[in-house]
């Protein structure tokens, strides 16, 4: 299993915010993390790629633990966090080789590295500017780009296609699809159609407790037998747990 | 160790990029290129009123330089975000905060060295007491206004930083500026020297003296970059003037109440540090040439002090939630 959280819990001071939350993510899956604002995904995400200690829990990233060998587990994780939080007065090009030396890559291979991103991430255009001075599509792209820089095992995203244009976002998604045949990708939104669109399973969150973990046809199942689309599945199941 | 050292070097290239250090920087210099004319209000203390003025100019700007770098490097990463992307990566906690102090140390000593060659420009300058030296103002407002195009030309033609490229330019110049002034005015000056040593700033008086100062904006640095932790701009700003100014007057007084050397003066020195032990303005008044001994165990308390610090900004950083307005 390539992403495994075992009864993960974290508190901000009193308030627990995730509530024994386990999954599991294998190479091929793409993980659709849903829930409501507040729900705990973007809480969850920062513990499964390390940014963040659990309260209690386990986290395993291809069977390393990542409180006991945080580098190497690390080293396997690709992530993009909310909002693309970037270097500004970097161009494009001189953060991802930055990005790149940060895994321990130099000289022709780095090279290759970037240029790769580059062209995955449709970043030729904007190689040599500024990041500041691109469009928030660009700079979504150029964080995608850093987190696959390096060829991760895991590859964990925080709203991947928020703020782009349609078009933008059928590039990513295609992208995604393509990552997922040697990747194991967890996408954290709350947007349904992206889970609709390239989504193999649905993990529901809400107020740091587990709705739903399962297939997305079985999600698309529930939403049948309630006989309503899945938005109306994800009201009638989130409000209920919010009320 | 290569981890720490890239995320240094990017660290202190952030901080030289950002427009406020070059615009901290530019006051400063200008203040100190404008001491000279002030000592012409004064009788045989001109070379007096230029260190003092232009010594407390570097450690007061220092100062705010400090807290700005640790704000835009630090405070800022913490709550944009991208702090999440560099811990995401193979980085830990702790090489994360001490590249970040490296980088702020050593854009800071870039801001101290350029104000000290400026300061020793100006003592140049203001030699002659009845006139100033006026191909050196020249020369030293020419300076400012070279790097300035310099940045400028940079930045049009290949995009690259102004400020970055402004203050690379102005740490090249002043120094070789103040270093050739001062072959030139020690010949020209030297049988005038003979006859009147006390309008004369000795080099071996003087450096040493601006040394210090590195001591003094390091622990400034040091300090701020563990509060940018914890706290934003106006908050780290505040406890470090608070700090300032207590440690201007706290020692004299803990001394008078508790005795020279006593447990509760050390306890005072501890805990907040002692900036007159890196105001040198006394001893160049008397023309004393600073112990080594002196200049020795300045630096170890600095280290001491700075060590104490990254302490805290590694527990403080260690236990803080990252990315505050993400979550």
């Amino acid at each position: 299993m390539m992403i495994e959280a075992e009864h993960l819990f974290k508190r901000y001071g009193t308030r627990l915010v995730v509530d024994d939350l386990s999954l599991r993510v294998d190479v091929g899956d793409v993980l659709g993390f849903i829930g409501p604002n507040g729900a705990g995904k973007t809480t969850t995400m920062k513990m499964i790629s390390g940014v963040m200690p659990p309260y209690a829990g386990r986290v395993r990233i291809d069977g390393i633990d990542i409180e006991a060998e945080p580098r190497l587990a690390k080293s396997r994780i690709g992530f993009l966090p909310e909002n693309a939080p970037l270097h500004m007065t970097m161009t494009v090009r001189a953060f991802l080789a930055y990005t790149g030396r940060l895994h321990g890559f130099g000289g022709r291979e780095l090279a290759r590295r970037v240029d790769r991103a580059i062209e995955r991430c449709a970043l030729k255009e904007a190689a040599g500017q500024e990041i500041e001075s691109l469009s928030k599509g660009y700079k979504r792209r150029v964080c995608l780009a850093q987190s696959i820089l390096h060829d991760p095992k895991a590859l964990i995203m925080d709203e991947p296609t928020d703020g782009l244009d349609p078009n933008q976002k059928r590039q990513i998604r295609e992208l995604i699809l393509s990552l997922k045949e040697e990747t194991a990708v967890i996408i954290s939104t709350h947007i349904l159609e992206e889970v609709d669109a390239v989504c193999s399973r649905v993990f529901l969150l809400c107020s740091g407790k587990t709705l739903f973990d399962g297939s997305k046809d079985e999600f698309r199942a529930k939403a049948d037998a309630l006989q309503t689309d899945l938005a109306g599945l994800f009201a009638a199941m989130t409000e209920g747990e919010q009320a | 160790m290569f981890t720490v050292l890239r995320l240094s070097m990017n660290a202190c290239r952030e901080c030289l990029r950002e427009p406020v250090y070059y615009l901290m920087l530019l006051a400063a210099l200008i203040m100190i290129g404008l001491f000279p004319y002030f000592s012409m209000f004064v009788f045989r203390q001109q070379i007096r009123l230029v260190c003092d003025s232009s010594m407390a100019t570097t450690m007061l700007f220092g100062l705010f330089a400090a807290v700005l770098c640790s704000a835009r490097t630090i405070s800022r990463e913490m709550k944009n975000g991208t702090v999440l992307l560099l811990m995401s990566k193979p980085v830990s906690r702790f090489s994360f905060v001490i590249s970040k102090i490296c980088g702020i140390l050593v854009s800071l000593t870039v801001f101290v060295f350029i104000c000290n060659a400026a300061t020793w420009l100006s003592v140049l300058i203001a030699v002659d007491q009845f006139k100033l030296s006026k191909p050196l103002v020249w020369c030293y407002f020419g300076a400012v206004c070279v790097a300035a195009l310099y940045g400028g030309v940079r930045n049009f033609i290949s995009q690259k930083s102004f400020s970055s490229n402004a203050v690379a330019a102005m740490a090249v110049l002043f120094p070789v500026i103040a270093a050739v002034s001062h072959v030139i005015r020690t010949k020209t000056l030297s049988d005038y020297l003979l006859t009147d040593t006390e309008t004369f700033m000795a080099a071996r008086v003087l450096i040493p003296a601006l040394c210090m100062l590195f001591f003094a904006v390091w622990i400034m640095g040091v300090i701020s970059s563990a509060l940018a932790t914890r706290m934003e701009i106006v908050g780290n700003l505040m406890v470090c003037l608070f700090l300032f100014l207590t440690g201007m007057v706290l020692h004299y007084f803990a001394a008078r109440t508790f005795g020279t050397g006593s447990a509760g003066a050390l306890l005072c020195t501890s805990l907040v540090p002692n900036w007159q032990l890196f105001w040198m303005a006394d001893v160049l008044s008397n023309r004393i040439v600073i112990p080594a001994s002196y200049f020795v165990w300045t630096l170890v308390y600095s280290a001491l002090y700075c060590a104490a610090w990254i302490g805290w900004a590694f527990f403080l950083f260690q236990d803080s939630e990252l990315a505050r307005d993400t979550r």
